[in-house]
């Protein structure tokens, strides 16, 4: 599968004004990260709070406030429609690729909700209280084509119906407070799919729910996925999540990607200390009651980042090399051009394949 | 063993809009719940959001009034306490709250915030022991010494809840109720919290309620475990058993939705159009949202969502009659009785398969 990735980000670095004026400076918070979504394929972000997973998701369509935000580096590679091509892109389109970074405010317009769409964390905010949730998946569709109201109103039932609300030409004159939490996701995603978009970006779609709702949510968007044949980008904090949906994933920490690989061979046999650490720390299952293995310490801020590997202070494994020099992000098994079977990590003394921590971690049942 | 925690017939109520000439709507957030918890058994208790658990917590310490209903921390009739007694009651339970950011005064030092209950429970003799007994307690839960004169905006997540823990922990008390405490805690921070609970269990030998959703968590902290759907108890056992064999129909849906790893790559990931996806379809998914506490479900309120009363051809009991909590396993040194509130439970062969 050599074909051109839906999205390329390459060498991305982002800052952050800190400070008062005068005396600003710019904190480094993702840096140089590059990732491949291949088409129609579902790609996972996973990190904690602070590790740039957002940042990185929300600079794809620009969404980061310029600023405090600044772009530094980079490029983000965006290859045009798959199939037909709906009437507003056109134009934007007419390259092989195009640089997301590079386009202006009016032709990112283009590109926003109509081929690359996203859902977000918390869908009471971003619904609008005032108006009935069918006339805001309507208003979306009249943005984006041109279509009568009548017309827009039935597609909006139609898309409510798909992400799986019931009675949803009745539900669409319902205002976001009538609904559920999970619904309202629902009517999030029935919004981001209006003009069947190439790639969903969603972030963090489930923390704000319930597991139940979450196991809901997680399974309409594979659904989706699967049958509109769209790429999706699932930025979480939860492996289990994005394990449970993505066939690539990418972990991230302090602003860098330090392990990608597809997902089952992340999950049964991570080889960054980093990635096993943190399928060791939560509770599994059937797992017993044995004492939880904690990561020591915390994230490092961005204006301490260590100048060698950022996890070392953290690290069971740290030796003297790794205080000194920064690891690189290579691979270490498969074939780099295929991200679904290559295994990248940044660590100079990787765990090895099912070795000690991987077996462990087999043998606690996490699969 | 002794019962640390008896609750009796325990509701809690909320009044909807008062209007004259008007019966008001009523939210039964609690409703009819029996409970016991053994001093050193910890119990979890589960269920979605809205179902009732957080008012369950705060009413066993009184910080919401119990619409009826008895509670007995030790023997003590908890419910008849007031004004000078209900305060020293408090010495005996605390409580840790899920947002270690609302929850600690941001104008209050941690040295400030750890005396506050010494004094109020007039605990320490003196000046000198109190300020040992506050070093004494940020060694406990893991914070340097240096961290007492700091403000709290000064600490992060995790650190945080580590001074919630040790402000509860100030008193000694027997009970703790912990409404979420690791929820808003990222995964490595989450390990520490718990790891810290368990530790100061086994030196204090104090008692948690843990009210979590995490059903991993539970599982990992707690000896019973408690399922509470639409203000109700619904199922409760010993923890083992409820996760290996789960009998009501709910907490079998809530066990299928915690999300795990794909065991192998399954013939799903690439599928007929081409998708690469790790997508499967789940057996056990819980449809719909819980339905309205204003108007819950007559018989059994989880009947509009049971995957078993579909299956079992929909009983008319089911609808009619609210199953009663009944003990389905006897009592055993090792472990407490199961119980559980589902007619296909408890008479599943007069009404078809129980599956």
């Amino acid at each position: 599968m050599a074909t051109s990735p839906l999205l390329h980000i390459r060498d991305l670095s982002i800052s952050f004004r800190s400070g008062p004026p005068k005396s600003e400076r710019f904190l480094r918070a993702v840096d140089r990260i590059s990732l491949r979504v291949p088409q129609q394929t579902s790609v996972g972000i996973v990190g904690e709070s602070g590790s740039g997973k957002s940042v990185t998701a929300l600079s794809i369509l620009r969404l980061l406030p310029e600023p405090p935000a600044r772009i530094d580096d980079g490029q983000i590679l965006y290859s045009g429609a798959r199939g037909s091509i709906s009437d507003g892109e056109r134009h934007a389109l007419s390259a092989q690729s195009t640089d997301l970074l590079s386009l202006s405010g009016r032709e990112l317009e283009k590109l926003r909700g109509n081929r690359i769409a996203m859902v977000f964390q918390e869908p009471m905010t971003a619904l609008n209280p005032v108006y009935p949730v069918g006339d805001q998946v309507a208003e979306a569709l009249r943005a984006h084509r041109q279509i009568s109201r009548k017309q827009s109103m039935s597609e909006a039932a139609a898309l409510l119906d798909l992400v799986g609300i019931p009675d949803a030409s009745r539900r669409a004159k319902d205002y976001p407070h009538q609904l559920s939490g999970g619904q309202r996701q629902r009517v999030m995603i029935a919004m981001a799919l209006c003009c069947q978009p190439d790639l969903l970006i969603a972030d963090e779609p489930t923390t704000a729910l319930d597991v139940t709702t979450q196991a809901q949510i997680l399974d309409l968007l594979g659904r989706l996925q699967a049958e509109l044949g769209m790429a999706l980008l699932l930025i979480s904090h939860d492996l289990g999540v994005v394990s449970e949906v993505c066939a690539i994933v990418a972990v991230m920490y302090a602003g860098q990607i330090v392990e990608q690989a597809g997902g089952h061979a992340l999950f049964r046999s991570p080889r960054h200390p980093y990635t096993a650490g943190l399928l060791q720390a939560v509770p599994r299952l059937h797992g017993g009651r044995a004492r939880l293995q904690e990561i020591p310490g915390r994230v490092p801020r961005l204006d301490e980042m260590p100048s060698g590997c950022r996890f070392a202070d953290r690290c069971p494994k740290a030796a003297a090399r790794c205080r000194e020099e920064a690891p690189t992000l290579r691979v270490i098994d498969g074939d780099e051009g295929d991200d679904s079977r290559a295994h990248f990590v940044r660590c100079h003394f990787p765990l090895d394949p099912l070795g000690s921590l991987g077996s462990l971690a087999a043998q606690k049942g996490i699969a | 063993m002794s019962q640390l925690v008896e609750i009796d017939h325990l509701c809690k109520h909320y009044p909807l809009g008062k209007r004259l000439f008007h019966r008001s709507d009523v939210v039964r957030a609690v409703e009819d719940v029996t409970l016991r918890i053994s001093a050193g058994q910890n119990l979890g208790l589960v269920g979605e959001s809205g179902c009732g658990k957080s008012t369950l917590g705060r009413a066993v310490l009184r910080l919401t009034e119990p619409t009826s209903g008895q509670i007995r921390l030790d023997g003590v009739d908890v419910t008849a306490l007031t004004g000078r007694e209900l305060v020293a009651f408090r010495r005996h339970a605390q409580m840790i709250f899920q947002d270690p950011y609302g929850s600690l005064n941001p104008r209050m030092t941690v040295r400030q915030t750890l005396t506050e209950p010494l004094r109020i429970h007039g605990l320490c003799k003196d000046h000198v022991a109190e300020q040992q007994r506050i070093v004494e307690l940020v060694g406990q839960v893991g914070l340097p010494e240096a961290s007492l004169d700091r403000y709290p905006h000064e600490f992060s997540g995790g650190q945080r809840q580590r001074i919630v823990i040790a402000r509860a922990l100030a008193v000694d008390p027997k009970l703790v109720v912990a409404d979420e405490p690791v929820s808003a805690l990222d995964v490595s921070i989450q390990a520490q919290i718990v790891n810290l609970l368990r530790d100061v269990q086994e030196k204090k030998g104090l008692t948690y309620l843990f009210i979590s959703h995490d059903l991993k968590v539970v599982q990992h902290l707690c000896d019973q475990v408690a399922v509470m759907y639409l203000g109700r108890i619904v199922e409760q056992a010993a923890t083992k058993t409820l996760f290996d064999r789960p009998l009501h129909p709910y907490t079998q849906a809530l066990i299928a939705a915690i999300p795990r790893p794909p065991d192998a790559p399954s013939l799903a990931d690439v599928s007929l159009s081409g998708t690469m996806t790790h997508y499967r379809p789940r057996a056990l998914l819980l449809g719909g949202d819980p339905p309205s506490l204003l108007s819950p479900p007559t018989g059994c309120a989880f009947h509009p969502r049971c995957r078993r009363y579909e299956e079992a051809g929909r009983p008319a009991v089911c609808r009619s009659e609210r199953p009663p909590l009944v003990q389905i396993s006897v009592a055993s040194a090792a472990s407490a009785p199961s119980l559980v509130a589902c007619h296909l439970q408890t008479h599943g062969q007069n009404l078809g398969q129980p599956g």
